[in-house]
This record gives C-alpha cells, structure tokens and sequence, in this order.
C-alpha cells in the first residue's frame, strides 16, 4: 500500500511540473504583460522597457520559469500588482472562502446523490426512479450560471427568502453565514449531485445482478444488510472515480458562482487576475488549483485502494 | 417411508416481461428424503436452476413470477405469502445453495473469512470470536490449506477450485439439512471437479444433509446422485432411482440424451446420434410433450394428449406416450476405415516451447519471472489423422495451437509444415499457407463477425486468398460448402446472430473449410455447445476428415469428446506432453499417473461401470505455471511420487507400439527416444 501511494505521489509531483510550465508558458506569450498594463498606454517606450528590466520581463523564458519555480517551492508566489500585496496574503484571505463554500457543495452533492442513486436503483421502474432519474438529467444538462441566476430570481428576488448576493464569514454568526452560503452551495452542488446520482443508480443497478448478491441471498441476510454490506462498497468503486472529476468542476465552478453571488473567494480573484493582467496572482492561483485537482485525483486513486483489496493486494497470487 | 423433507407440488414460474412471457418451469413435483441426494438434470433452458430458485424464492422479481404451487420443507409452504418473510431465516441456515462460477459468486471486496462469518453470525448469533473459530473449523473441513492465513484473503487470491471450497465452507457452516449445487462444479477442471464432488458427497453424508445437484452432467449424476429427475422444456420428462433410470431409459428425451453423449468406455464403433432441432423457446404454455419437434420416437397420441408423468416401473415415472421405445445404444452399420497416410506428415512440432515474461510495474517495467506456458513439445500430425491434445485449463494446449497458426512466436523449437520449415517464415510468406492451414474456435457466438452475412462470412477466405475466378465459381463455392456442412444455402443473407449455437458452430466450420486446408486446428470446438448439439458438430467433423481427408488437431479438455474423435492422444499437463498414444492404448491402458487421474476424474453416465471403477484421485491443485515444481512437474499431485521425481525430470520412453510416456515409472520398460 505504501509503494502505491508512493508511486501515485510521484507521478502527481512529475504533472504538477509539466502544468507549471505549461501555464507559465501561455501567459508570457499572451499579448500585453505586465509592465504595460501598469503604467497604461501613454507611457513611453523608455518607461515601459524600465520595468521590464525592474520586473526581470526582459530574461529568457527558461530562465524566467526557473526563478519563479524557485521562489514557489519556497513559499514566495511574488508580488500582486493588482491587489499592491504579495499574492500569498491575497490567497491566504480568499482562498478558505471558496475551500468552504467547495466543500459543503461536495458534500451534499455526494452524499444526496449517492443516497437519491440508492433510492432510484432499489425504486427502479417505480415513480420515484422516473422523478429522481428525470431530475439528475435535468441537473446534469442545466450550466451553473443558469441554475444560480434562476435560483436568485426564485428564492431572492421573488420570495425574497435570502439575500441576492454577498458573503458573511461564519465568525460573524453562523445563521448569517447560511443565509449567504445557501444559494452559492446549491448552484454548486446541483450538477455534482446530479452526476453522481445517475452514477450510483446504474452502478447499483448493476451489482445487484452480480453473482455474489445472489450467493448473499442464499445465506439468507435481509435485503437491508445485502444493500449495505455488499452491493453498496462494490457499488461505490465507480462512484469514487466520479469524485476526482467533481472536485474539479466544482473548482471550476466556483469562478462562475463566485462572479455571481459576488462572493469574495478565489474565483474572483482569478478573474480580476486575468483581467488586470495580474501574472503572479494569475500563476498562484493557477497553481492551486492545479494541487487541488491533482490532490484529489490522488486521493481518489488511495480511495481505490482502501475500497478495492485488487488493486491494494496488487495482482493475484495464483 | 418417513415424511419428506422437501417436497415441490406443481410450481410453475414465469417471466412476465413487456412483450412476451417465457414459461419456464410449467408444474414441475419432485421431492427430497432426509439424507438422500437427487439429481436434477437437463440441458441449458430446461428450467432445472430456476426451479430451485423459485423454491428458495431467490427468482427476481418482476420480471419473475411463481404463479403456482407449493413447496413444502418441513411442513411449510415455502411459496406462501404469509411465509416469506421466513425465508431469510430458512435461507443459509436450513437450506443453503453453491452457484455454477465460484470465482464471481464471492464478494470481491470482502475476505472469504467475512463472508463465511457473515452466514454464522446471521444465523447462529454466535459472537465474533466463536463465529471465526467456527468459519476456520468449517474451512478445515473442506481441506483449505493454512485455513487460519486463508481466513484474511480475499476470493482473487484464490482458485477457482478453493473458491468453490469456500462457497461449501459458507453453505455448511450452518448445518443446513439441504445443500443445492447449482451446477456446482461446471466451470471447473475435471481433475478439481473430482475432488470437489467426493469432498461434498463425504460431507453430506457425514452430516446426514440432503443434497439436490442440479447439472446438465450425466456422468455426475450416475456417479454421486441416489435418484434423478430429467428435465426438459421447463418440466420433468422422467425420474427414477439412477440404476433403474440408466438401465431402462423411458422417456425418448432421456434415451436421445444418452445417445448423443460420448463417453469415456465407449467403443469405437458407437455412434453418436444427435438430438436434431432446437430447444423449445417456452414463449407459450405448453399443450403437448415439450419434446414433441425433435422426438424422433414419437406416436400419433403424442400429438393430441398432453404429457402427463405416470408409472412405468417402481419408483419410475416417465412422461413419455411412445409405449414400445427403443432405448438401445447405437452402433455404426460398417466400420468406416479411416484412410490414414502414416508415412505423408502433414504437421511435426519439434520442442516447441513458448515463455511469456512476467512483468511488474507501469513505467519501468522490471521482468519478475517467467511463465512457461509451453516447454518443449514434439508431435507429429498426419494426412488424414486427428491427433488429440487434451489437459486442463492452462496446460499450455492453446498456446501450441497459436504458436502453429503462427499467431504466436514460439521462444524455441521448430514448426514444419507440409515438409517446410515455417518457424521463423515472415507473415508475408507464410500467408500463402494461411489457406492450407486452418482453425475452428471455441466460443461460436464471438468468433464471427457480426457485422458479416454468413455467406460473406463462408466466402471471405475465397476472396482474401484468390480461390476462386468470378462471381459465378465464387457462389457456387459458397454453395457448396453451406451443403457440406448441412446449412440451407437459402440463409446465405442471414447475420450470424439469427442463427442457433450449433447453427453458428457450423459456420465456423465452412470458414475453415472454405480453402481446402490440409489441416484445420479445431480450439475447444464442442465446449461452447450444449450436449445434443455436441454430437452434431462432432459427426459433422468426422464425416468431413472422411471426405475430404483433411487432418485435424483437436485441441480439447473433455476427453470423453476427445475419444470418439481422435486418431492418437497427446495429454498435456503443465506445458509438456506427458503421455503420447494410440487412442485405445491411451483409454485402456494408461501409463501416465495424470492420465489416469484425469480418465478417473470423468465420470461415466452409466452407475453399474461407475460403481466397478477403480479411481485413482489428484492431490492437491494445479500448480501455477508461473513457479512449475521441479523434477517431473506432476510430483507434488502424483500419488507414486519419489525422490528421483523430485529432482530429475523423466525423459520420454517410447514403447514398440509407439506409445510414449515421460515418467520415471517405466523408464527401464521401454527403449529411449
């Protein structure tokens, strides 16, 4: 078990290299660097190359993308030109917001999914699996920013039940901070939910004609402990896969949401990266995202082994 | 007579889909006495599974309806509504039940020690320490090696043949007073199928258990089974005692069962005589005899009357209206000489041997050992001859058949082919003999093209080797060999999934004969195929050598089929030929230790030769071909094994009539190879 994670560690270390220097790459050739965006577009040509050389724009790439690696693995993700504070400080604030925010929408996406999956498999044919299924498409083919500006109109601006837009922290109270996380976490939570329920159902769907659920009835356990005991963990192992998929979009979708709900996290603060041409702050968020993604692969792949004594046990003997 | 244990009236289940229903058990009775065991037998949809299902209540649902009957275990109508809900605490304790595949019928995810505890705890309320005790004793009982080590391992880490042992552990460890094996051994090796019958038969008679085996095998059933129910069509068609049911067949289904088995004394001149025609499909209840379409027997009453079991003896009850059946065995008219060229060699494998590496590791791949799938094989095939290559699951017959067909390349050895070397040939040149040489696959269902008509399917080999000049030779070709093989060239346009087991089987066959090959390797060709269909195929293969004089390597693991077919027998057992012979020296005088065991593992459909035979057993599993035991690689299974065996591998010893033997037994018998 140690030498797979080992493994899995390594190989994940080896991609968040090959993304680093990828994103790095496309954001010096965009056109438009820093220095310009800056000092705007009446500065001279003098001034502009001036901070060039301050900022070290002037050095080559490889050389570049060295320096700057160096500095992150030490800690130091630069100076934010937009936000005038060193990009860590920025992140530090921000990003606990969307962490949050990401994770209660994870967790009720999954947990109501594979429930409402259990529900619909074990229902199948009845009305509740033609309702449960009928919505799960529903969220699988409706986008975030759809699902999160219908929900504003219903539950804010028509019922007028929360607030429209916002954010509270939960140190100041955690009714206000409900109140404000609600919405965001819904629109969040809804395609993953979705995803993951139709996931669960035809995984179920399918263990329950395995063998082995036959053999289990044989013993004579009841329906109740054949569900929980042997069709719902080899159930789970497609279900796990979907996980690390979720995680991303949820990162994904977060920048949606949070442009939405006006939520202070670090969609947002991509966004205005971008938009200011921001390239450490771009390149720090970047890179967390891209450890998110690729820690929570990871742990999919040790959740693997944790669910699957087949791959944990590694091979057959005979 | 005491009161039955468990006693079936009248059940009756369907399958009510949306389009159609399929009837598949129509008012089948049997019972079961305290300690007796009965076999239920029939050929694949007869409804002999879902019977016992139904009775247990383990029939899904929907689709799957017991819309009449009762079963009674113990007094207590099973079936009723008000009664169900005791099933979960009948189920496992009183009754339990073993499946066909051992390897999928076990939880994936959880130890075998859980899933027997599991069972203990559920029923017996023991506490967790107790229960494990009494899982490891029951694990014991069906002789698992190092049974407390094995509690903690998952099913993949273990054989089928040792799955299969943990499935009984699970179903006994309760006591049940009735075990059911659902074709219990079908998927495994007849060495291990062996060892798991007697295992089972010793327990249930120690414990007195009632035991229902349920098999399409009538060799089993003459072999361990008191009484015997024939199933057929969704009903039972006949039963009796089995020495009175084999002695004196009443039913022509029965009687055309036993005609189209090949068994393992049987004599050269017997001919196997095929059940024509398919299994009904049961979309409608039935009126008449079920058998009715392929009885061969059948009298006018059979037309108007419903099939009604009555006595025909005592205990005998047959379903059949034929009043005067002929139930004998058949011969063959003449004894038709095969024409064999002993002096024209069409194929000489010379040690031939075929290593596949083991690797470990996804990026960096580190070479961890070595399979030997295939180490050093000599044979000869000749014009007119089939040489038969039998063994068990991983013995390394397949791996010789690819390496000749040059699918594979062998890692040693020579391979002629019509007196030309063709071991290390390019593809390119050996491609000109591709149409000389020929295979017939196992599995009639993936092997063709779905995609394909069968009449393109038949005549791709004319186009891709050029056999043929126009359009108009090209259809009579194809015409011809859909004749040959007795297919209606009529169904040319047809897709291969419209056509019956055997129906496809046959195409295959025309494949193969399409480029007048001089050899055809035949892969497991009757394996696939249920037993009446057998029969067909193998007269079929026997009637063509005949005509054509093609030679055949037929590669198979059931020797019964392998007997009636083959010239001379070579018996593989983990990648070398142990024994080499004439088929009436091989059958009648093995030599080989694993010949005998593997002739004693195959029981007879006849209980009176049964009872006569002297049976010599298999110890222990197959090992792997991975880590191959040293010495002669059957010491760690042979009962005669000594030191020498241990440590020296024997070397062929051919005797005067061309018998060949590698075992340390008779080295001083015969001259040396």
């Amino acid at each position: 078990m140690i030498k797979y994670v080992g493994k899995k560690v390594l190989v994940s270390i080896l991609i968040l290299l090959l993304v680093s220097f990828m994103a790095y790459w496309i954001i010096s050739v965009l056109p438009g660097d820093a220095a310009l965006i800056a000092l705007g577009t009446e500065a001279t040509q003098e001034r502009v190359e001036e901070l060039r050389a301050e900022w070290k724009l002037d050095e080559p790439l490889v050389n570049r993308y060295g320096a700057w690696l160096v500095n992150i693995v030490h800690g130091d993700f630069g100076y934010s030109t937009h936000y005038k504070a060193p990009c860590l400080e920025i992140l530090k604030e921000r990003m606990p917001i969307t962490a949050l925010l990401g994770a209660i929408s994870l967790a009720i996406g999954v947990v109501l999914g594979i429930l409402l999956g259990i529900l619909a498999a074990v229902k199948r044919g009845r009305a509740v699996d033609t309702i449960v299924t009928f919505l799960a498409n529903l969220g699988v083919s409706l986008p975030v920013f759809w699902v999160g500006i219908l929900l504003i109109y219903l539950l804010a601006v028509w019922l007028k039940l929360l607030p429209v837009q916002g954010y509270a922290s939960p140190a100041e109270g955690i009714g206000e901070f409900l109140r404000y996380a609600c919405l965001p976490c819904i629109s969040m939570a809804w395609g993953s939910m979705a995803t993951v329920c139709r996931q669960t159902r035809s995984a179920v769907l399918e263990t329950l004609h395995q063998h082995y659920v036959k053999t289990a009835r044989a013993k004579g356990l009841t329906e109740r402990k054949i569900m929980f005991r042997h069709i719902l963990k080899n159930s789970l192992i497609p279900v796990i896969t979907l996980l690390g998929f979720q995680v991303r979009n949820l990162v994904g979708g977060s920048v949606v949401v949070e442009q939405i709900y006006n939520i202070p996290g670090m969609g947002r603060t991509l966004i205005q990266a971008v938009d200011s041409r921001d390239t450490n702050m771009v390149l720090a968020c970047l890179m967390l995202i891209a450890v998110i993604t690729i820690l929570s692969s990871l742990l999919v792949d040790i959740a693997y082994g944790i669910v699957d004594p087949r791959i944990r046990r590694g091979g057959s003997e005979a | 007579m005491s009161e039955h244990i468990l006693e079936v009236k009248q059940i009756s289940t369907e399958f009510r889909m949306k389009h159609r229903t399929t009837y598949a058990v129509n008012g089948v009775s049997f019972y079961l006495d305290r300690g007796e065991t009965i076999g239920i037998v029939g050929e694949s949809g007869s409804g002999k599974s879902v019977t016992q299902m139904s009775a247990l209540g383990l029939i899904e649902s929907p689709p799957g309806v017991v819309a009449e009957g009762s079963v009674l275990f113990e007094g207590m109508d099973l079936v009723k509504q008000e009664n169900k809900k005791m099933l979960h605490e009948i189920r496992g304790k009183r009754i339990a039940m073993i499946f066909q595949d051992p390897m999928i019928s076990l939880n994936p995810t959880m130890t075998v020690g859980q899933q027997i505890t599991e069972t203990i705890c559920e029923h017996l309320k023991l506490s967790r320490e107790e229960a494990k005790k009494r899982a490891i004793a029951y694990m014991k009982k069906v002789k698992i090696p190092d049974a407390e080590l094995r509690y903690d391992n998952f099913p993949f880490e273990f054989s089928g043949g040792m799955c299969q042992r943990i499935m009984i552990a699970m179903a006994m460890c309760c006591d049940p007073s009735i075990l059911i094996a659902d074709e219990a051994t079908t998927a495994l090796d007849v060495t291990t199928q062996a060892q798991i019958l007697e295992m089972l038969q010793d327990i249930v008679k120690e414990t007195n258990t009632s035991l229902i085996i349920v098999t399409h095998n009538l060799g089993i059933v003459a072999r361990y089974a008191d009484r015997i129910y024939v199933m057929y069509g969704g009903t039972i068609v006949e039963t009796a005692e089995t020495d009175e049911l084999f002695a004196h067949p009443s039913h022509a289904y029965t009687i055309g069962l036993l005609n189209s088995v090949p068994r393992l004394d049987d004599s050269k001149e017997r001919m196997l005589m095929p059940i024509n025609g398919i299994p009904p499909t049961l979309h409608k209840k039935p009126e008449r005899c079920p058998f009715y379409d392929r009885c061969t027997q059948r009298v006018e009453r059979c037309e108007k009357e419903a099939a009604i079991l009555h006595e025909v003896g005592a205990h005998h009850f047959s379903s059949c209206l034929n009043p005067c059946l002929d139930a004998s065995l058949k011969t063959c008219d003449e004894l038709v000489e095969k024409e064999i060229d002993w002096s024209d060699t069409v194929l000489k494998v010379e040690h031939l041997r075929m290593d596949f590496p083991l690797y470990r590791g996804s990026l960096i791949k580190k070479r961890i050992g070595t399979v030997r799938a295939v180490g050093g094989v000599s044979f000869e095939v000749h014009r007119g001859e089939t040489l038969g290559l039998v063994g068990e699951s991983g013995c390394g017959k397949s791996t010789v058949a690819n390496c000749i067909m040059h699918l594979l390349k062998p890692t040693e050895g020579r391979i002629s082919f019509l007196g030309q070397e063709v071991t290390n040939l390019p593809e390119k040149e050996f491609r000109r003999l591709r149409k000389d040489i020929q295979l017939i696959f196992q599995d009639p269902f993936s092997s063709l093209d779905p995609k394909q008509t069968i009449g393109e399917i038949v005549g791709e080999p004319l186009r891709v080797h050029g056999l043929t000049s126009g359009e108009k030779e090209y259809r009579e070709r194809v015409t011809e060999l859909f004749e040959m093989i007795g297919l209606d060239p009529e169904l040319q346009s047809r897709a291969p999934h419209e056509l019956s087991g055997g129906q496809r089987q046959r195409i295959g066959i025309a494949r193969a004969l399409a480029s007048r090959p001089k050899l055809i390797i035949c892969d497991e060709p009757v394996s696939a195929l249920d037993v009446s269909v057998q029969a067909q195929i193998m007269n079929l293969l026997e009637s063509l050598q005949q005509r054509l004089g093609i030679s055949y390597l037929f590669v198979a693991h059931d020797l019964s089929v392998v007997r009636h077919i083959s010239d001379r027998i070579a018996v593989m057992y983990l990648g070398k030929i142990v024994e080499l012979g004439d088929w009436k020296a091989l059958y009648e005088s093995p030599l080989h230790p694993y010949t005998r065991t593997l002739l004693s593992a195959i029981p007879i459909p006849d209980p009176v030769v049964e009872r006569a035979r002297e049976r010599q057993k298999a110890l222990g599993d197959i090992p792997s071909a991975a880590s191959i035991p040293s010495g002669c690689s059957f010491h760690t299974r042979c009962p005669y094994a000594t030191e020498k065996c241990r440590a020296q591998e024997p070397a062929v010893t051919v005797f005067e009539d061309g018998h060949q033997v590698s075992c340390h037994l008779y080295a001083e018998r015969g001259g040396h190879a």
